[in-house]
């Protein structure tokens, strides 16, 4: 829902058009697009729980190695592309590497489980202000 | 969730590449699951395969109306590879409106457009001047301290510095730069 509330902003189009602006303007556009992305992130989230579930009941270790694994490969991905520093200004020094560690272990799980948009919505409605 | 594959937060490319994995992963776990000895009133991974497919499947249709249904000019974002300063910089450069360019510039870390600095210091030294002037509804005082000195011309600086220390502040000191020698009070 805040996914959607922020696409159709029209505050939120002005500022940045190349990435706000997915949903389509007629009512009936906007309810079926709605009621698709609740389908999506329903589907999504229930393949990954059950897919850890499985795996929680061979084992534990199992499981935080592949979660481990998944997780390494997305942050150096990120160190590679030189992408590991968050966007959170005004971090100097250790602080901004220990900040951005924990900013993509918690982004990561955020997107992989829960569909929750909340954590990151105050800096994009930031744009908006 | 699709706000999160902006290019400061994941990243279009690794973020539908995470969506794919998880609808591969649970099928992983199937076969780990179905191969394992050691799991007590193991369930039928037969039915369990036919549940993740049918689900895998209706992800799948949901994905393909998803696209069907959004602008098309914006899928490129679910495939971008660009960077977060890659997207910050392209954001300062094609933007005409100052007060996206001030952010893109000092509400994202330095770091994301420092190969710009010098770029952004002629920007802002060219426009300090008029925003003083005509007081724009961002210019605010919050974001005047967000601003490092090097991007404030010299004699805007040296009045907000005799400002702050006519109120008895010292010197103007920037409100947001944080490091753990300040946490920690070595600074």
């Amino acid at each position: 829902m805040v996914s959607f509330d922020m696409d159709v902003s029209v505050a939120n189009r002005k500022k940045s058009p190349d990435f706000y602006g997915l949903v389509k303007d007629t009512n009936l556009e906007r309810i079926i697009t709605f009621v698709v992305m609740m389908l999506l992130a329903a589907f999504h989230n229930l393949s990954r729980t059950i897919g850890v579930a499985l795996l929680f009941a061979v084992s534990g270790s199992t499981t935080f190695v592949i979660m481990g694994a998944e997780m390494a490969v997305y942050i150096g991905f990120k160190v590679l592309r030189n992408d590991f520093v968050t966007f959170i200004p005004g971090l100097e020094g250790t602080l901004k590497y220990m900040v951005a560690l924990v900013f993509h272990t918690v982004l990561k799980v955020v997107a992989d489980y829960t569909g929750e948009r909340k954590l990151f919505a105050t800096k994009f409605a930031s744009l908006t202000d | 969730m699709i706000h999160l594959r902006g290019d400061p937060l994941m990243g279009g490319f690794i973020f539908s590449l995470s969506c794919i994995l998880g609808q591969i992963i649970p099928f992983v776990a199937l076969s780990f699951y179905s191969t394992n000895t050691t799991v007590e009133n193991k369930a039928n991974p037969h039915e369990i395969n036919i549940a993740l497919l049918v689900l895998a499947c209706c992800w799948g249709l949901s994905v393909i109306a998803f696209f069907g249904l959004i602008n098309r000019k914006l899928i490129g974002s679910f495939y971008s590879t660009k960077t977060g300063a890659q997207s910050i910089i392209l954001g300062f450069q094609f933007s005409d409106d100052p007060a996206v360019k001030t952010f893109m510039v000092f509400g994202f870390h330095s770091s994301f457009t420092e190969s710009i600095k010098d770029e952004v210091i002629a920007y802002m030294h060219d426009n300090w001047a008029e925003w003083e002037q005509m007081q724009p509804a961002w210019f605010t005082p919050k974001f005047i301290a967000s601003v490092g000195d090097e991007f404030i011309p010299g004699r805007a600086l040296q009045q907000l510095n005799e400002a702050a220390i006519e109120a008895g502040d010292g010197a103007r000191r920037r409100s947001s730069v944080l490091s753990v020698r300040v946490i920690f009070g070595k600074e």
